[in-house]
Formats: structure tokens, sequence, C-alpha cells
């Protein structure tokens, strides 16, 4: 059972990453550029992948699955008050769509998902035991680890560029490039 | 200031992947509260929110 939690971490952090990959590519090849409450749910989904890529690194850990819970839960906060803006009459919608759902209607649910699996491999005790903890993770894991990394420099640069130091505009309309 | 929260996920991220596991989670708590500043730094505008 142990092995199965090692097993659902990196695939946590695999799916993650690639929910961040996807975005992203959205983000340049289809120009959506993020609202201020779509950057607050991908800073829930790197924190939450933080707290798995915790439990990859050094084996499971009550704080780290802590850590995904939480960041879950301010993720998806941001996703349902944003779902909720849009669902007033005559609001209307923000950005595209993915499999018929909106990004954030889809980071609402995959929020939902994180916590609910989460509080699923909690209830393996055999992953906390301590020779059990201490295994070293695969290559694979380990070459993950650094790509959702780069993948979050990615995000923290683009963010950079769009919004700079200050608060994010609302709508924003391109990036504030310093050679602009 | 929403970019804080990323540069600091970023350390926490490099923090783990490095082997300092407890500099990581404390990384982590200061992204956290940063963000929750950045979420109060735009709530009455871009956010729509009141508090």
């Amino acid at each position: 059972m142990a092995a199965l939690a090692r097993v659902c971490n990196v695939l946590a952090l695999l799916g993650i990453t690639g929910l961040l990959l996807i975005v992203f590519w959205y983000q340049f090849a289809r120009g959506e550029l993020p609202c201020p409450m779509c950057l607050l749910q991908r800073l829930g989904l790197i924190a939450a992948g933080v707290g798995f890529l915790l439990n990859v690194r050094y084996g499971a850990s009550e704080s780290h699955y802590g850590i995904a819970i939480l960041s879950a839960l301010a993720g998806a906060a941001a996703a349902g008050r944003e779902i909720l803006l849009h669902n007033a009459p005559g609001s209307g919608a923000y950005g595209a769509s993915l499999f018929g759902l909106h990004f954030y209607t889809g980071a609402f649910i995959v929020f939902c998902l994180i916590i609910l699996v989460c509080g699923a491999l909690l209830f393996i005790e055999g992953q906390f035991v301590e020779g059990v903890r201490d295994l070293r993770p695969s290559l694979l894991a380990q070459a993950l680890g650094w790509v959702f990394v780069l993948v979050a420099l990615g995000n923290a640069i683009s963010t950079l560029l769009l919004c700079g130091v200050g608060p994010c505009p609302e709508h924003p309309t391109g990036y504030q490039l310093p050679w602009k | 200031m929403i970019a804080l929260p990323f540069v600091l996920l970023v350390f926490a991220g490099l923090a783990a992947v490095l082997g300092l596991r407890q500099v990581s989670i404390w990384i982590w708590v200061a992204a956290i509260a940063t963000m929750l500043y950045a979420v109060r730094e735009q709530a009455p505008g871009a956010l729509n929110l009141v508090l």
C-alpha cells in the first residue's frame, strides 16, 4: 500500500505539472492571458505541487499532505469565487474552455480532487513508517521534480512580465515588457 | 505583488529538490502569506471582493 501512495504522489505531481503546461500553452500559443483570479488558481496548483514534490522527494509525511490540502483549499476558494462571479446573469465567461469546462470550473474540480486524494492517501498508514519513508525516489521522479520547478519558474517569469511588481490589471491586455 | 508568491514557490520547489526540506516548508508558508497579502491588495479591484 505504501508503494501505491508513492505512485499516487508521483502521478499527482505529474498531473499538476501537465495542467500547468496546458494553461501555459493556452497563454502563449492562443493568447489567453490569465486574469488575477486565474493567477491565484495557478498559485494554488503550484503550492499543492510543492506538497506532492516533498512527498516524492522525502517520503510521505502528514505535513506534506497538509501543504497540498491547504493549497488546494486556497485554490478552490479562488476558483469558486470566479465561478460565482461568472455565474451571475449577464456576466459572461472568461477565457477558453477545455472539454466543455472553463478553466476556473475545471480548476475547482481539480482542487476538490486533490483534497479527496490526499484525504484518501492519509488512510495508508504504512507510508509513514520510518524505513518506508526514507526510500530514495527514482531518477524519473527526481527528474519530474526538476520539471515541476522549471514550470513554476516559467509561471513566475510570465506573471512578472504580465503584472510587474504591482497589482495585476483586471483584464490584462499584454505583457509589460521592459523593452516596449 | 501577485508575482512574489510565484517567485517564493519557485524557491520552495528548488529547496525541496536540493534536499532542504525544512527550508522548503518555511518558504511555502511565506508564499501563502504573500498570496493572502496579494488577495487583500487586489480584493476591491480586480478580484471583485469586499472584505
